[in-house]
């Protein structure tokens, strides 16, 4: 069904309320109906929809349509000219914000009603895609999974070239960074180049997803997505708030090992939200809550339980839920009142601090009150607040085993949140996977899967995505395995000679060639420094000062990093801001030139380079095969050679002529991209 | 125009190529009134009524709710819009001015007293009183920006499409320079500022404006010479651009190798755009540089002249962003009489400044000055705050109003001294010449010499609602 969600390409925006699928009248246009479901949600939702019902009418669904409001049907199939929603937006007279519809989207309608409204086989309304159930849908052809859906679209798209598979040493290049955060070393380059075996790619993968460089690389992703922040005082009017914890690390160092052991992403979450909960935790469970005590601030306890509520839906549902503090959510069916249901899960828990591990704990059961208006000030005494996650309409039967209201709470809501039953966290959690191998999510915004969303590119092969992933034990390191191991993974960036393609899909939203990406800013630092061969391999630990980033060989996930704290290097690079960063920024600005250019962190690592490979003859191609990952072509290797020579005559000194080349390739564009 | 014919180019020393040549062709230039725009955006929602559209009525009816007073004043219909969300406009009692106002200039024009410089100049401005825009919430700004809500497909913000369509004035600064603290999240994030499918060459520059802070990396701590970091510039340049045959539909590499060449040359430009020291004391003070509480906007509007002098396209300051208020600071729910005070207090000499500097150098006339916010403040007291026994300490402040508001331009090819668009006795709707954002940007870009309705990217679509009309009726 899903797979009726056509792609909606570079057009202006995205599918959105409840609308028939699986409707099979000959003239029927999914698009279309997609273009006019975006049209009456941006347009008319708001007054007819599910929290308010203007003259009786509702347009969220078709059926809703048929059966009108208060002045009879509105739309009456095949006859646009007498059907009421027509006439209205016609004449001006809706919607009534003053804003009329445009022509184009009242032809739409027009064309809509006059195709669209022929009788539906099953009369099944559908509900938005993501609140859909995951359903595993069948596989479009043999081969990798990820290719039979992919090529469906591209062929769907009719664009029939692919860029050839990626040099082997530019992909061992990509798979390294993405799956370790770094690039590879001379000796891993040559293992496998001078495997032939039919296998050595996988075997590759292995190695480099038994890493231990894999924990931290994936760690700091989730220390994005789940808002790592270092503890800072911050004050606020007259009081000193402390926000998040001075052990928070213990908590970077659990997702760092969690991860390097596999644990799956399902007891991770039950472990993170509710590690002191569980008999049988593992012993670093109650680190795991650091999650919980991220959000800790000590003065404005309304503020700190309403990120918490907020986040976690952005982060695992894709909703955001902080809408529906101050009053009904305008788009998605989350109440104000689901709001506060959710917050009471989260309404006893308290930060303790034993030893040097801060995790969170149940204190006395407050009752949660309904906020009038979002203003703590003015609780609202006529509602009952109880535990109860949101009934997204239709589908998701929830709410029958909820927990006594004392403790467990958190628990429950871990457990619903992992359950069979929940339609979203899979699909946002794969999403997100996806979107750091890709460069680009199947859903585009990453946080946002309500009604409003795009939908995604992909919709089937999401789907296939999270229910594999959820039957493989939710193991990420499955996940990865499957992702590049595809085709789709392992083409080139290379556009040259596809101009066709690059015309029909100039944003690469169909997988055509590799889409690049700029490497983030720790992937930067740390090759500069794994390079160099300077890079500290430690695991975890307390943090490092800022101050010390442009001197100190450890990654760059170890370094304090708070809404003031921030090591410039990394910030110039779109490091990530720690109130949110669901997806990092890729900027070029002429301050990261300035940065790569004039920064004494990076002289000091190109002259470490260049002396540790100095007395080699074949200097210069081996420093482009080493830092960009690709054998320099001829006219290539000979400007480097006369660069070379230039700046040793300039210079009168060789060794620092060295540094220049090495230099000048770590400023090479492709250097910061991931190829 | 061929995308892949512009992008061929790449690696023949592409970069040079100035778009406005190729759009020239496609007869998207026309004259330009304007060589520079410089965009002064209040974070957080500026109240028109105790602004540029004072509202005595207020006063009359004062403590009355709004739907008490009769069917004259508003219509009925659009009030049920104001139940959704947050906005129970007519819920609460209509809050009476909270500051006085009287006529400024020649032209008469209402102007209220927290602007009593901006005041002074009013026979240099014209006035829109008859904006309107549809997000209730602080995204809002983006859609000032973008011209679409947050929650549609962005779209490439305005000074985007001004670095895209005309040609950089000085290779040695960016065309599209920011200031101030950028929006949050809450506020729609950095597109109010990025290029999107434009690509990141035309994305804004965020530059800090402290001249101890402005190049954090400099070019004399690790290069022997100057003679040494030339020479690798050019091996770097001469090597992205043999990747560009490689890599042909590559925007990021493009944008990399311009990023390079912007960056040379701002290792002495921005240093020296930023030395306010070059400028007489008297223009200082002029713009407030000598007092604490005027120092911050001061400093940003005098270096975005000295930016614009050197021919910077694009200058895009925020004001009232707070990384603790993630609202904006002119956001006044609670307390408007204090917040207003305090940030009109930060603001008008600084703009009142960079309007007379302008003016007495001549740039005014090629330099098109706009200053405005994401909505205006309803008429009465903001909903949010509880009903129960008054508290005056709480019930002084107004909600977010996107039925009707204001903003200005002036500068070039803008009228002198006019008033443009209306809203109704309350300030509650637009009533006269309504305009929603992209009349705006199509004012802007008009100005400019870009026609609005031709402007495009190939294989992208802008839509009727982007493209908006120009306001003809404030063009001199």
């Amino acid at each position: 069904m899903v797979g009726r969600w056509l792609r909606l390409g570079a057009s202006w925006a995205a599918i959105i309320v409840a609308i028939v699928v699986g409707v099979r009248a000959p003239r029927q246009r999914p698009e279309l109906t997609a273009q006019v479901g975006q049209i009456l949600a941006a347009r008319c939702v708001r007054c007819h929809g599910a929290l308010k019902v203007s003259g009786g009418l509702r347009v969220d669904t078709v059926e809703a349509l048929l059966r009108g409001g208060d002045s009879g049907p509105a739309i009456v199939p095949g006859r646009p000219r007498a059907s009421l929603l027509l006439a209205r937006v016609a004449a001006h007279e809706m919607p009534k914000d003053g804003v009329p519809l445009s022509d184009g989207e009242v032809a739409l309608l027009d064309e809509w009603i006059d195709l669209a409204a022929a009788p539906r086989p099953d009369g099944r309304l559908a509900v938005h895609w993501a609140f859909e159930p995951q359903r595993l849908p069948a596989l479009p052809a043999t081969g990798h999974p990820i290719d039979a859906f992919v090529d469906q679209q591209l062929r769907t798209a009719k664009i029939r070239c692919r860029a050839p598979p990626a040099e082997r040493r530019l992909l061992l290049r990509r798979l390294s960074l993405d799956l370790t955060g770094l690039p590879p070393t001379e000796d891993e380059y040559r293992r496998l180049m001078d495997d032939a075996a039919a296998d050595s790619y996988e075997r590759a993968v292995d190695r480099l997803l038994a890493s231990p460089r894999y924990g931290e690389r994936w760690g700091r992703h989730f220390m994005d997505l789940w808002r790592y922040s270092s503890h800072e005082h911050r004050v606020d009017s007259k009081n000193k708030a402390l926000h998040s914890s001075p052990h928070i690390w213990r908590w970077r160092d659990y997702l760092i090992r969690a991860l390097q052991e596999d644990r799956g992403l399902d007891r991770m979450i039950v472990e993170m939200f509710a590690g002191d909960q569980r008999r049988d935790a593992p012993d670093d469970a109650l680190a795991a809550t650091g999650y919980l005590v991220r959000s800790q601030n000590t003065i404005d306890r309304d503020s700190w339980l309403t990120n918490v509520v907020d986040h976690a839906g952005r982060a695992f549902l894709g909703l955001s839920l902080g809408c529906a503090r101050c009053h009904d959510h305008k788009f998605d069916p989350i109440s104000q009142k689901e709001f506060y249901q959710l917050r009471s899960y989260f309404e006893p828990y308290v930060v303790q601090t034993d030893g040097d591990v801060a995790h969170a704990v149940d204190g006395p059961v407050v009752p949660t009150h309904l906020f009038l208006r979002g203003d703590p000030r003015a609780p609202d005494p006529s509602v009952a607040i109880q535990p109860q996650v949101p009934a997204v309409p239709g589908h998701v039967a929830c709410c029958d085993h909820l927990p006594a209201p004392s403790t467990g709470r958190r628990l429950a809501l871990a457990r619903w949140l992992v359950s069979d039953t929940n339609p979203l966290v899979a699909r946002v959690l794969v999403n997100h996977v996806w979107l750091r191998h890709f460069g680009r999510g199947l859903v585009e915004v990453p946080d946002e899967f309500g009604v409003r969303s795009r939908p995604p590119t992909h919709p089937e092969l999401l789907d296939w995505l999270a229910v594999e992933w959820r039957k493989h034990g939710w193991s990420l390191k499955w996940l990865h395995r499957t992702i590049v191991t595809s085709a789709a993974y392992r083409r080139s960036s290379s556009s040259a000679g596809l101009d066709a393609c690059v015309t029909k899909d100039p944003q690469v939203r169909l997988y055509w060639r590799f889409p690049t990406r700029r490497a983030e800013a720790e992937v930067i630092r740390d090759s500069l420094l794994h390079l160099a061969g300077a890079l500290d391999p430690t695991i975890g630990g307390p943090e490092e000062a800022t101050e010390r980033a442009d001197d100190s060989p450890r990654r760059s996930l170890y370094f304090r990093t708070s809404r003031r704290e921030r090591v410039p290097f990394l910030d110039v690079f779109d490091a990530a801001r720690v109130e949110e960063c669901y997806r990092r920024s890729e900027t070029i600005v002429p301050q990261q030139s300035l940065a790569l250019l004039n920064s004494p962190f990076v002289w000091r690592q190109a002259r470490l380079i260049a002396d540790r490979h100095g007395g080699d003859h074949d200097f210069v191609p081996r420093m482009f095969a080493l830092v960009l990952g690709r054998e320099a072509e001829p006219a290539e290797a000979a400007l480097g050679s006369a660069f070379l020579a230039q700046q040793e005559l300039l210079l009168g000194n060789p060794a620092q002529a060295r540094a220049y080349l090495v230099h000048g390739l770590l400023n090479h564009n492709d250097f910061v991209t991931i190829r | 125009m061929k995308r892949r014919h512009f992008l061929g180019d790449m690696g023949l020393g592409f970069t040079g190529l100035a778009l406005h040549d190729l759009l020239a062709a496609g007869g998207a230039r026309a004259a330009a009134r304007a060589d520079s725009v410089i965009w002064l955006f209040m974070m957080g929602g500026v109240s028109h009524v105790e602004g540029f559209d004072p509202k005595p009525a207020l006063n009359r009816h004062a403590g009355k709710r709004i739907n008490e007073l009769g069917a004259s004043t508003l219509s009925e219909d659009r009030l049920t819009l104001q139940e959704v969300g947050p906005q129970l406009h007519h819920e609460t009692k209509i809050l009476p001015l909270q500051v006085g106002f009287g006529r400024r200039g020649a032209a008469g024009v209402e102007v209220s007293d927290w602007w009593p410089e901006v005041g002074g100049c009013v026979d240099d401005l014209a006035i829109v009183r008859s904006m309107y825009t549809t997000d209730t919430e602080h995204s809002a700004v983006f859609q000032f920006h973008t011209g679409r809500s947050q929650r549609d497909a962005p779209q490439p913000s305005l000074g985007a499409w001004v670095s895209y369509g005309l040609g950089s004035r000085n290779e040695n600064l960016p065309r599209f320079v920011v200031m101030g603290t950028p929006p949050s999240s809450h506020q729609g994030g950095l597109g109010s500022h990025q290029a999107l499918y434009l690509g990141p060459s035309h994305d804004g520059v965020a530059i800090n404006p402290d001249p101890r802070a402005v190049l954090p990396f400099r070019a004399d701590a690790v290069h022997p010479s100057p003679e040494a970091q030339r020479r690798e510039l050019d091996f770097i340049r001469r090597l992205d651009q043999m990747a560009g045959v490689r890599y042909p539909d590559d925007q990021a590499l493009k944008a990399r190798i311009r990023a390079y060449e912007i960056g040379y040359g701002m290792q002495s430009a921005l240093p020296d755009a930023v030395d306010l020291g070059k400028e007489t004391p008297e223009t200082q003070r002029l713009y407030g540089l000598d007092r604490p509480v005027t120092r911050p906007f001061g400093q940003q509007c005098l270096v975005a002249r000295r930016l614009v002098e050197k021919g910077v396209r694009f200058v895009q300051l925020y004001h009232g962003g707070n990384p603790d208020n993630d609202s904006g600071d002119w956001d006044s729910h609670e307390k408007l009489r204090e917040k207003h005070a305090a940030m009109t207090a930060q603001v008008d000499r600084p703009i009142a400044g960079l309007l007379k500097d302008l003016k007495r150098r001549g740039m005014l006339d090629r330099t098109l000055v706009a200053w405005v916010t994401e909505f205006g403040r309803t008429p009465n007291v903001d909903a949010r705050t509880p009903c129960g026994p008054p508290d005056e300490n709480v019930r002084t402040g107004r909600d977010h109003h996107i039925y009707g508001f204001s903003i200005w331009l002036a500068g070039a090819g803008i009228k002198k001294g006019v008033v443009h668009g209306a809203t109704d006795e309350l300030g509650f709707h637009a009533v006269e010449h309504r305009h929603y954002v992209t009349d705006v940007h199509a004012t802007v870009l008009h100005l400019l010499g870009l026609e609005p309705q031709r402007l495009g990217y190939p294989g992208q679509q802008r839509l009727a609602l982007d493209r908006g009309r120009v306001i003809r009726e404030i063009l001199a």
